[in-house]
């Protein structure tokens, strides 16, 4: 399996993330600069906790194929910030896909 | 202790809480004064608290995921005379504001960010006199553990040295029980043992049992499991930032036994794909609590471990567990309920009057344990009665067999994550937000079983709320787990025609089919 572009990455994040999220019309659209968590209060945020976080890279492996990244390379210090784009970064550095 | 792959011997950990128990005396702490930790799971933690508690002083265990509001709180009601931290800890501009505005105020109080540096400064140091401070009684207070508020600031539950070992002496019982009866009878249980878990319990006895846990070393459950594995003499370990391929990886290196853990962290590892690549055969005990636990997933959790699966039920309150399925139960039984009262526990079923129901029942559920704490640590009313009953909550049944089954919550209390979250906590913070007249929160039972949170908003006739606003508002002033997950703008709440308080049960049906569509419609 190739590894995927972070722009494919990017896609699978967005779609996956709509799922743990909700239909509420309210909701910040959800760019690639969107903070999935941790973001600075004010800034575009879905607001998922560091648990919706991992059940986040959790669906993705088992909806995406891609194989969540190790907690080394997870950075889940308290405070720590994850953006669409930088977590697909992450995925395409470090991850590979599920064979 | 191990704690992701760093390793600490009892001698290394007993050194670092002998330095770090010097240190305190010599920084004036006293005996029943305050020392608040916020520590991420770590042998620093462990330490912290053996030395606290040597010197006779009181410890105050905190989440590092407060909330600067939240951590404010914890300060202002505890007065601590001094506050642990450490590096990755104060990366965190909460704890760090947080922790800054405290000192100000508190010139003299003392702040330690570095145990290990301590630790090895004191190596060496003559360890005569062991332990150095004024000697407490088991009936002293050892310990706060922090639960959610109806107020809306975590409340202090305070322990007392004896409750905090009580479930290790309801262990030492069962164990004791096990044997109970003729020798024909201790036969007759070992040999069922030995049918269903025959595996796992022929193995070397002079081998140490290795436990794991993830959660919070700073919960009740957290805090318990790490107490009993070191008075039994056993290797613990555990995780700084849980993470489900990681603790499949512990459980295969480090040969682990017991496994502790919510519904949803062990429903995480189950699902990743490679699960089945992890050798898992040294699993003897998988132990589910915190949260409900679904039968399909205790179900799914047995057959995948290949191993016994126990569901637990407890309390912050309640000094951890009280109630438990044993080993012996049928499967049916260990699936679908939380089985029986632990040795010393006492368990029955009320009505509204406080009066026991029969087997079959619904009722709320009432403990009378050793290990119920000493009070909450800023006064205040605590569901217990003169004799000793604390009353739940919780709605309950017990079987003809006397197997309890938890069925719901009697209050409005969301869980997430294995955690409480008061509704009126995450309102109040959102009715203090521009143009809102009034919230409502309620949780709406997710996919898998974890309640999300969800917030209806009424606006102000002059304008209408950001909902970008409620949710920073949300995320800068609580702990992130309780954040809603949905903002929804309505027009009034529904009320209940009696009393016109808030329909909750309604908002909960409307919350379920406001979020269900869309999970299916999604690609």
């Amino acid at each position: 399996m190739p590894q995927p572009t972070i722009d494919e990455v990017i896609e699978k994040i967005q779609a996956t993330a709509a799922q743990l999220t909700q239909a509420d019309a309210q909701s910040v659209s959800m760019s690639p600069d969107t903070y999935l968590w941790g973001g600075p209060p004010g800034e575009a945020s879905l607001d998922l906790d560091s648990l919706a976080l991992l059940e986040l890279l959790v669906l993705l492996e088992e909806e995406q194929g891609l194989t969540m990244p190790d907690i080394d390379e997870l950075d889940v210090r308290p405070g720590a910030a994850y953006t669409v784009r930088r977590l697909s970064e992450l995925y395409v550095a470090h991850a590979s896909p599920v064979s | 202790m191990v704690v992701d792959d760093h390793a600490v011997t009892y001698q290394e950990l007993e050194g670092w809480a002998q330095a770090l128990a010097r240190h305190f005396l010599a920084a004036g702490v006293a005996q029943r004064e305050r020392v608040v930790v916020v520590l991420p799971n770590s042998a620093a933690l462990v330490a912290t608290a053996f030395a606290v508690s040597s010197v006779g002083a009181v410890f105050v265990l905190v989440d590092p995921s407060l909330g600067e509001d939240e951590l404010t709180g914890v300060l202002v009601a505890e007065q601590p005379k001094a506050v642990v931290v450490d590096a990755w800890v104060l990366q965190s501009a909460a704890v760090a504001r947080a922790l800054a505005a405290w000192r100000a105020t508190a010139p003299d109080a003392v702040v330690v960010d570095d145990v290990p540096a301590i630790a090895r400064a004191g190596r060496g140091d003559a360890p005569a006199g062991w332990p150095p401070g004024p000697r407490a009684s088991p009936d002293d207070p050892a310990g706060v553990f922090l639960t959610s508020g109806t107020g809306g600031v975590p409340r202090g539950v305070v322990h007392t040295h004896r409750s905090l070992c009580s479930g290790f002496e309801a262990m030492k019982r069962k164990l004791h029980e096990f044997f109970r009866g003729s020798p024909l009878d201790a036969t007759r249980r070992m040999l069922l043992m030995l049918r269903r878990y025959r595996r796992q319990v022929l193995r070397p006895p002079w081998r140490p049992r290795v436990w794991l846990t993830p959660v919070p070393l700073s919960s009740i459950t957290g805090f318990t499991f790490v107490l009993q594995c070191l008075l039994l003499g056993q290797t613990f370990v555990t995780m700084r930032t849980f993470h489900p391929r990681r603790a499949l990886q512990l459980i295969e290196r480090h040969r682990v036994s017991f496994l502790a853990l919510t519904p949803t962290l062990v429903d995480l590892m189950l699902r990743l794909r490679d699960v089945d690549q992890y050798d898992l055969s040294s699993l003897f005990v998988v132990g589910l609590g915190a949260s409900p636990a679904r039968p399909e997933l205790v179900a799914r959790a047995r057959t995948r471990f290949d191993c016994a699966v126990v569901v637990g039920y407890g309390s912050t309150e309640l000094g951890g567990g009280v109630l438990a399925t044993d080993l012996l139960d049928p499967v049916e039984a260990q699936v679908s309920t939380v089985g029986r009262p632990f040795p010393g526990a006492e368990v029955r079923i009320v009505d509204d009057n406080r009066r026991e129901v029969a087997a079959g029942v619904v009722g709320e559920l009432a403990c009378r344990t050793p290990g119920l704490m000493a009070g909450y640590s800023a006064g205040g009313v605590a569901a217990v009665d003169e004799d000793g009953w604390y009353y739940s909550s919780d709605l309950a049944v017990r079987d003809g067999d006397g197997l309890v089954r938890v069925l719901g919550r009697k209050d409005d209390l969301i869980i997430r994550a294995g955690k409480k979250v008061y509704p009126s906590e995450v309102e109040r913070v959102i009715a203090a937000c521009p143009h809102v007249r009034e919230a409502a929160v309620v949780g709406a039972p997710g996919p898998r079983g974890e309640d999300r949170i969800c917030a209806y908003v009424v606006p102000e006739p002059d304008g209408t709320p950001d909902v970008t606003d409620i949710r920073a508002a949300c995320r800068t002033q609580l702990a992130a787990y309780k954040a809603p997950e949905a903002v929804f703008l309505v027009d009034a709440l529904p009320t209940t025609t009696a009393q016109a308080k808030v329909h909750r049960a309604v908002l909960r049906a409307d919350a379920q089919t406001r979020l269900t569509p869309h999970i299916k419609e999604a690609p």
